[in-house]
C-alpha cells in the first residue's frame, strides 16, 4: 500500500531533482592539458630490511672494497637480470650510443669518458677522482672490468638512508664507516653493519640518489648545470614546480626501463633521440590562450617557464684555468680577486652568479661537438665545444634558454688541439700546486706530459722538453630544463616584447628576425620557414 | 592646407609603413628652437615646442583642435553645477584640485596665470596659450620629467616648462638640460649637432607611452618597476577607481594586499598583452585606427572607408583623442564613445558559449561588469573638505584601505564595485561597474561655489594646528589636537562652529554641499581565466548586482548628498543612512529595468509557480491513484 502511494510522487520528484541538478551544474570544459594521465606509475616498494644477514659477510667484514662487491653480489642473487641491464647503459660506460655527429659522416660513440669540457676538462688521466660519481666500484684506470656485474654500485642509486657517500678519490668506493666513538660499546662488525644498513634501505631511486651526483656536477653543489643544485632535493615550488608543488621525482620524467634512464645532456650528447620532452606529459598546445599556443612553433616551453636558474645557490659562469697555480694572496694582487670563492689556487679564477637569466639561442636538438684531438682553428676566437644547431630558418628549431659556461683552458701551441692535463694526484697539477713544487708554468708543463702518458693525446712539449701550451677561450652550452617555475611566474609578453624604450630578454635581430615578431610577424610571415616542424626533428625524419 | 614637401611626405609615408620600427627610428633630428626660431643651443633660451615641432607638424592646428589643450574653455557649460563655468579642466569644479581658476588668480580674477602655474596636468596652450605653450614633450618624450616641469611651472617660470620636461632626457650620461639655479636651464652642448638638432631616438620621441599618459591619468609604472600604491592627486584613475596600468602580476607587487600570493594575474590584462593607452584612445584621424564617431556617421554606413591619408595625418594629427566619458570632466562630449571598446577587438560570443542566455547578458551589461570584478588598489570613497586637517588637506577615506594612506604596511583589500546603469554614446543603458566618490564641501551662498581654499585655511587653521574654536568644539579626547576621528561634523553644533568661523573670515551664508560622483571602471581588466563562472554570484538571494556600497562613512549634520550633474550614470535605489552613521546605496535592479532571475522574486510569480506546481503534483497523484484503484478493482474482478 505504501509503495502505491509513493509511486505517483516519485515521478515528479525525479523530474524536479533532475532539473535542479542541471540548473546547478556549471558548464565545465574538459581539461585541455592533463599531464597526470601521462605520468608513469611508480612500482610498489618491497622492504629489504630482512634480506642481508651479517654472517654471510663475515669473511670480508674488514675490507670495505671487498664488502662493497659482496653486497652487490648479494643483490644480484635475487636480481640476476639487472646486472647486465646496468652494464649496457650510458651511466655505466659514460658513453652513449654510437651515433652520427651533425655534419660528419662517421658514427662515433662519445660521452663523459672521452670528451673534453671547460669545467674539469676531462676525466681521462684523472679517473680515480672523477669516477667517484660512477655507479661502480674500482674504475681507476683502463684495467676496470666493465663486464663484471659485481663492480656495479647498486647502493648509490637505490639506498634510501640519504647518508651513503662515495669517497672523493677512491674510484667509486664508498667512504669508510665511521669508527665507534669513545665510550660506545665495542662492535667488531661495525663496518658490516654500516654497509648493510644501506643495503637494507634500498628502494626506488629518489631525488637524493640522482642528486648526489647530478646536483654536484663540476666539482661542487650547483657548479655545472645551472638548473640543478642541492635545493632541488626538497625544493620549494618556486624553485621547481614539478618537484616542489607536485612532488615529482627525477624518474617520473627520466623514465627508466631495464635500468636504461632516458635523458639527454648537451654536454655529452649531440643528438636528441633520448631527450626528455615537456610534451611527454603536457599537451602540444596546453594554454587556454591561443596566442600563447601560437608561440610553441618558435619558442621552447622552457623559454617562458624557466625564467631564472641558479635559484637559491650560485652557479659557475666563468672558469679561467690560466690563472691557476698562485696563492690566494697572490691572486688578490695579480687578478684583483676580492671574494675567496672566486679563486682556487689549484683551479683558477671563477665567476659565479645566482638567479641567472638564461641566454637564448636557436636549438633543434642537435649540437656540434669538439672532439679530442680536433684542431683549434683560431686560438684568438671563442671555441664553442658544443654549439647548438639550428637557426631562424630551421623549422625544427626553437628558441631555447641556455646557461653558457665560458672560460679559458689549455691548448697545444704547436699541435693546435685542446690539452688534457693530469690534475688529480701528487703528480698532477693540483698535487704539485698544493705542494708548491715548481712554478705554475712548469707545473702545467709537467701535468700535460703526465696526462699525455696516461691518455695518449700528444703534447708537443714532450718533444721539445719545454712548455708548449697556450690558453683559448671556450664556451659550453647547457640547455636549462629544470627549475621550472610555476605558471604564475612564467615570462610575460613584455619580457620579450618590450615597450618602447625598454630592453627585452631576446635580441630579435641577433636571433635572425627582422625585428620584434610582435610587430613584424613570425617566421612564416617573414618567409623564413614554410611551416614549423616538431621540435628537434629533421627534414625527412 | 599647407603643402607638404615631397621629401617630407616620403619620409612620413616611410615612417608609417615601416613595421615594427618605433617612430624615433626614422624621425629626423629635431631642431630645438626657442620662441624666436633660434636654436636653443646658441640662444640658451627656453625651448619652444610650437616652433621646434612646427617644421614637420602643424603645431598651430594641433593646439587649436585638441581638447587636452582647450580644456573645455570654448565649450558650453552644459549641465554643470551652478558655479561651474565650463565642462572641462578649466571650468568644471574639481573636488580633488579644489580651487577654481579665479581662486588661484592674483588681483585680476580673469588672469589665468595662477591656474596655469598650479595646474601642471594641463599640457598648455588653449586658454593660457599666451603664457604657457603646449608642451609636446610632456606626452611624446619617453623620459620627460613631469615633476621637474610641475616644479618649474609652480615657481612661475612658465616658459621654461617644456625645457624642464626635457631635463629628463639623458644623452651620453648627461641630462640634455640642467637647472641653472635661477629657475631656468642650461643645455649640454654635446647633445646637439652643428645645427642645433638632437636625434629623435636620443630624445626618446614617439607615441605617448602608458607612462606618459599615466602622469595625469593613473599609475602606470614601467614593466619591471615594482608596483606600489600611494595617494596621488594627479593619477586620477588610480585615485578614484583603483586602476593601476601595469603588466606586473599583482602577486609580485609591493602592496600589502590581502590574499596577494594567490593573485597571480596582472594588474591589467591589456597592458600585459601590450595594448597601450593610445591603441584604444588614438588620435581621431589616425588612419590606422580610423573610425568615425557614431554621432556623425550616416546611419546607412557601418564604416567610412575614406580614411585620412597618412601624410596628412602626420602633418596635422588631430589631437582630439578617441575617448569615453568621465564623471569629473565632460569636455568634448561629441567624442564620447569613440574609443575602441571591448567589442571593437573581442568577439564575445565564442568565449561565452558556456554562459546561458549570453546575448541577454550582453544586452544588459557592459563587459566590464564581469571583467573588472574588483578594485584591486584603494580608491577614494570620500573627500571631506568641511574640516581641513592640520596640514590643510581634506580628510580622505579610501575604499579597501585599513590604515593610514601613507603607511606602506596598511592593509589593502580588493573591493567589489557597484553596478549601475550607464548610458553609452548611442543612448543605450547597460549596467557597468563603478566606484562612488562622495565629496563634502562648504559652498558660499548665492551659488558662488566652494569656499576658496585660502578662506578655509584662514577660518580653520592657526599656526601648526587648528583654530582654537574648532579645537574647543571638536576635540573629544581633550588632547588639544584634532585627530582624524574628531574631524567629522556629525552634530549641528559642530557644523555651526565651523560655519561661524567661515562667516568670521568673510564667507557669506556658508553651507555644506555633498556630491556623489559615479566613477566608471573600464580599465584594470582581469584575465578571463580568473573569471568565476558562478551564476549564483548574481542570480542568488545575495546578488552582486544589488550589493550595497558605502557612499560615505558619515554624513555632516544637516547635509545631503546629491548625484553629480552631467554624468552618464544613473542612480538606482535609494540612499540609506545606516545605524552607525554611514550612508549606503543599494542598487534596485527594477529601477534599471532589469529582471534578475534567481534574485528578483515578485510575490505573484512565486504564488503562481507554487499553484502550478501544486496543481501538477495533485494531478499526478490523483491520476496515479485512480489508475491504481482501477487496476486493483480489475485485478479483484479477474480472480472472481
Amino acid at each position: 500500500m505504501k509503495a502505491s502511494i509513493l509511486f505517483p510522487l516519485l515521478v515528479p520528484a525525479t523530474v524536479l531533482a533532475a532539473g535542479g541538478w542541471l540548473m546547478m551544474s556549471p558548464g565545465q570544459a574538459p581539461p585541455r592539458d592533463d599531464p597526470w594521465a601521462h605520468l608513469p606509475s611508480r612500482p610498489d616498494h618491497v622492504s629489504h630490511a630482512d634480506f642481508f644477514d651479517p654472517a654471510e659477510f663475515a669473511d670480508v667484514k674488514d675490507d670495505l672494497h671487498a664488502l662493497s662487491h659482496a653486497v652487490t653480489a648479494r643483490c644480484l642473487e635475487c636480481h640476476p637480470e639487472e646486472g647486465p641491464e646496468v652494464m649496457q647503459t650510458a651511466h655505466w660506460h659514460w658513453k652513449g650510443d654510437t651515433v652520427h655527429r651533425p655534419g660528419k659522416k662517421e658514427a662515433i660513440r662519445v660521452g663523459k669518458a672521452n670528451l673534453i669540457n671547460n669545467f674539469c676538462i676531462s676525466v681521462q688521466s684523472n679517473l680515480p677522482r672523477c669516477t667517484s660519481c660512477h655507479p661502480g666500484y674500482g674504475w681507476r684506470d683502463d684495467t676496470f672490468d666493465f663486464q663484471d656485474p659485481k663492480n656495479i654500485d647498486c647502493l648509490v642509486c637505490h639506498e634510501q638512508t640519504g647518508t651513503y657517500v662515495k669517497a672523493g678519490p677512491e674510484a667509486g668506493y664508498p667512504k669508510a664507516a665511521p669508527a665507534p666513538e669513545k665510550g660506545q660499546p665495542e662492535n667488531p662488525d661495525y663496518k658490516v653493519d654500516y654497509m648493510l644498513g644501506f643495503a637494507r634501505s634500498v628502494g626506488v631511486s629518489s631525488r637524493d640518489n640522482c642528486g648526489s651526483c647530478h646536483f654536484s656536477g663540476g666539482g661542487g653543489d650547483a657548479v655545472k648545470h645551472g638548473d640543478l643544485n642541492g635545493f632541488m632535493y626538497q625544493p620549494e615550488e618556486d624553485v621547481d614546480v614539478h618537484m616542489g608543488r607536485h612532488d615529482l621525482r627525477c624518474t617520473d620524467c627520466h623514465r627508466t626501463e631495464n635500468h636504461d634512464i632516458r635523458g639527454h645532456s648537451m654536454g655529452v650528447s649531440f643528438e636528441p633521440s633520448r631527450m626528455v620532452r615537456c610534451t611527454d606529459c603536457h599537451d602540444e598546445a596546453p594554454h587556454r590562450q591561443d596566442r600563447l599556443n601560437g608561440h610553441t612553433a618558435a619558442v621552447a616551453c622552457t623559454t617562458c617557464h624557466i625564467p631564472k636558474v641558479a635559484k637559491r645557490a650560485p652557479t659557475k659562469m666563468w672558469w679561467d684555468w690560466s690563472k691557476a697555480g698562485y696563492t690566494l694572496d697572490q691572486a688578490r694582487e695579480m687578478f684583483g680577486v676580492e671574494d675567496a670563492h672566486d679563486y682556487n689556487p689549484i683551479k683558477g679564477l671563477f665567476r659565479y652568479a645566482e638567479d641567472v637569466t638564461p641566454e637564448y639561442r636557436w636549438y633543434n636538438g642537435f649540437a656540434g661537438r669538439y672532439l679530442r684531438g680536433e684542431p683549434v682553428e683560431d686560438p684568438e676566437a671563442v671555441l664553442s665545444l658544443n654549439p647548438p644547431q639550428g637557426d631562424v630558418r630551421d623549422a625544427g628549431a626553437r628558441i631555447v634558454p641556455f646557461k653558457i659556461h665560458r672560460g679559458r683552458q689549455p691548448y697545444d701551441l704547436n699541435l693546435k688541439h685542446l690539452l688534457i692535463p693530469k690534475t688529480f694526484g701528487d703528480d698532477g697539477f693540483w698535487g704539485m700546486t698544493r705542494a708548491q713544487k715548481h712554478d705554475p708554468e712548469w707545473r702545467w708543463h709537467l701535468a700535460f706530459l703526465r696526462g699525455a702518458e696516461l691518455h695518449g693525446l700528444p703534447y708537443s712539449g714532450a718533444e721539445t722538453g719545454q712548455p708548449a701550451y697556450g690558453w683559448v677561450e671556450t664556451e659550453m652550452y647547457w640547455p636549462q630544463v629544470h627549475m621550472v617555475a610555476p605558471a604564475e611566474e612564467a615570462l610575460q609578453c613584455n619580457d620579450c616584447h618590450p615597450d618602447h624604450g625598454d630592453v627585452g630578454l631576446l635580441d630579435w635581430e641577433a636571433l635572425g628576425y627582422p625585428g620584434d615578431p610582435a610587430a613584424v610577424g613570425g617566421r612564416q610571415k617573414n618567409n623564413l620557414i614554410t611551416a614549423p616542424r616538431p621540435w628537434a626533428s629533421r627534414e625527412g625524419e | 592646407m599647407a603643402t607638404l614637401r615631397p621629401y617630407r611626405a616620403a619620409l612620413i609615408a616611410t615612417l608609417i609603413a615601416a613595421p615594427g620600427l618605433a617612430g624615433a627610428d626614422l624621425h629626423p633630428p629635431v631642431p630645438l628652437l626657442d620662441a624666436s626660431g633660434q636654436p636653443v643651443s646658441q640662444s640658451g633660451a627656453p625651448v619652444s615646442p610650437m616652433r621646434s615641432c612646427d617644421g614637420c607638424h602643424d603645431t598651430g592646428y594641433i593646439a587649436q583642435t585638441g581638447f587636452h589643450f582647450d580644456a573645455g574653455a570654448r565649450e558650453a557649460k552644459g549641465e554643470g553645477r551652478p558655479w561651474d563655468t565650463g565642462p572641462g579642466l578649466l571650468g568644471r569644479w574639481d573636488p580633488i584640485a579644489y580651487d577654481r581658476p579665479g581662486d588661484l588668480a592674483g588681483d585680476d580674477p580673469a588672469d589665468l596665470t595662477g591656474w596655469a602655474r598650479q595646474t601642471p596636468r594641463h599640457v598648455g596652450g588653449g586658454p593660457v596659450a599666451e603664457v604657457k605653450e603646449p608642451d609636446c614633450f610632456l606626452c611624446h618624450v619617453a623620459s620627460g620629467d613631469g615633476e621637474a616641469r610641475a616644479a618649474t611651472l609652480a615657481a612661475g617660470h612658465l616658459a621654461w616648462g617644456p625645457t624642464a620636461t626635457l631635463s629628463g632626457v639623458i644623452i651620453n650620461g648627461r641630462p640634455l638640460a640642467s637647472p641653472d639655479g635661477q629657475g631656468g636651464f642650461t643645455y649640454d652642448p654635446a647633445a646637439f649637432d652643428g645645427e642645433g638638432r638632437v636625434e629623435a631616438a636620443r630624445l626618446g620621441l614617439g607615441d605617448p607611452t602608458n607612462q606618459r599618459c599615466g602622469q595625469c591619468h593613473g599609475q602606470a609604472p614601467r614593466f619591471r618597476a615594482p608596483v606600489r600604491w600611494r595617494p596621488d592627486d594627479e593619477a586620477r584613475a588610480t585615485e578614484l577607481a583603483g586602476e593601476i596600468f601595469s603588466a606586473q602580476r599583482i602577486s609580485a607587487s609591493r602592496l600589502n594586499l590581502a590574499g596577494k600570493a594567490a593573485l597571480d594575474r596582472p594588474w591589467d590584462v591589456h597592458v600585459e598583452r601590450m595594448v597601450g593607452c593610445t591603441d584604444c584612445h588614438p588620435a581621431a584621424n589616425n588612419p590606422a585606427a580610423w573610425r568615425e564617431a557614431d554621432g556623425s556617421r550616416p546611419g546607412h554606413l557601418r564604416a567610412d572607408a575614406r580614411a585620412p591619408a597618412l601624410a596628412a595625418f602626420l602633418k596635422r594629427p588631430d589631437h582630439n583623442l578617441q575617448k569615453g566619458h568621465s564623471a569629473l570632466y565632460t569636455v568634448a562630449d561629441a567624442l564620447d564613445g569613440t574609443q575602441r571598446r571591448c567589442e571593437g577587438c573581442h568577439d564575445a560570443a565564442p568565449a561565452h558559449a558556456w554562459l546561458p542566455y549570453a546575448e541577454r547578458h550582453f544586452q544588459a551589461m557592459l563587459c566590464e561588469s564581469c571583467h573588472v570584478p574588483a578594485m584591486m588598489a584603494p580608491a577614494r570613497q570620500q573627500t571631506d573638505w568641511t574640516v581641513l586637517t592640520a596640514s590643510g588637506e581634506p580628510s580622505v577615506i579610501y575604499r579597501g584601505l585599513t590604515g593610514a594612506p601613507d603607511d606602506p604596511g596598511a592593509l589593502i583589500e580588493p573591493t567589489a564595485p557597484i553596478l549601475l546603469p550607464r548610458r553609452g554614446a548611442g543612448g543605450v543603458e547597460k549596467l557597468a561597474p563603478h566606484n562612488l566618490h562622495t565629496v563634502w564641501v562648504w559652498v558660499q551662498g548665492g551659488d558662488r561655489g566652494p569656499v576658496p581654499r585660502r578662506d578655509l585655511e584662514a577660518a580653520m587653521l592657526r599656526g601648526e594646528g587648528h583654530h582654537p574654536d574648532l579645537v574647543a568644539a571638536l576635540d573629544a579626547d581633550g588632547d588639544g589636537a584634532l585627530s582624524a576621528a574628531e574631524l567629522p561634523l556629525d552634530t549641528p553644533a559642530k557644523v555651526e562652529v565651523v560655519a561661524a568661523r567661515l562667516r568670521a573670515v568673510g564667507v557669506a551664508d556658508p553651507r555644506i554641499y555633498g556630491e556623489i560622483q559615479p566613477v566608471g571602471l573600464h580599465h584594470a581588466v582581469a584575465p578571463n581565466t580568473t573569471m568565476p563562472r558562478d551564476c549564483g554570484r548574481c542570480h542568488g538571494a545575495t546578488s552582486a548586482l544589488t550589493a550595497p556600497m558605502v557612499v560615505s562613512a558619515y554624513v555632516p549634520a544637516g547635509a545631503e548628498a546629491t548625484w553629480a550633474p552631467n554624468t552618464r550614470t544613473r542612480q538606482i535605489g535609494a540612499l540609506r543612512a545606516e545605524p552607525g552613521g554611514a550612508l549606503t546605496l543599494r542598487p534596485d535592479t527594477a529601477e534599471a529595468g532589469v529582471y534578475v532571475m534567481g534574485h528578483d522574486r515578485p510575490a505573484w510569480a512565486d504564488l503562481l509557480g507554487l499553484l502550478a506546481l501544486g496543481g501538477v503534483l495533485l494531478g499526478v497523484i490523483v491520476h496515479g491513484g485512480l489508475r491504481l484503484r482501477v487496476a486493483r478493482a480489475k485485478s479483484r474482478g479477474g480472480h472472481r
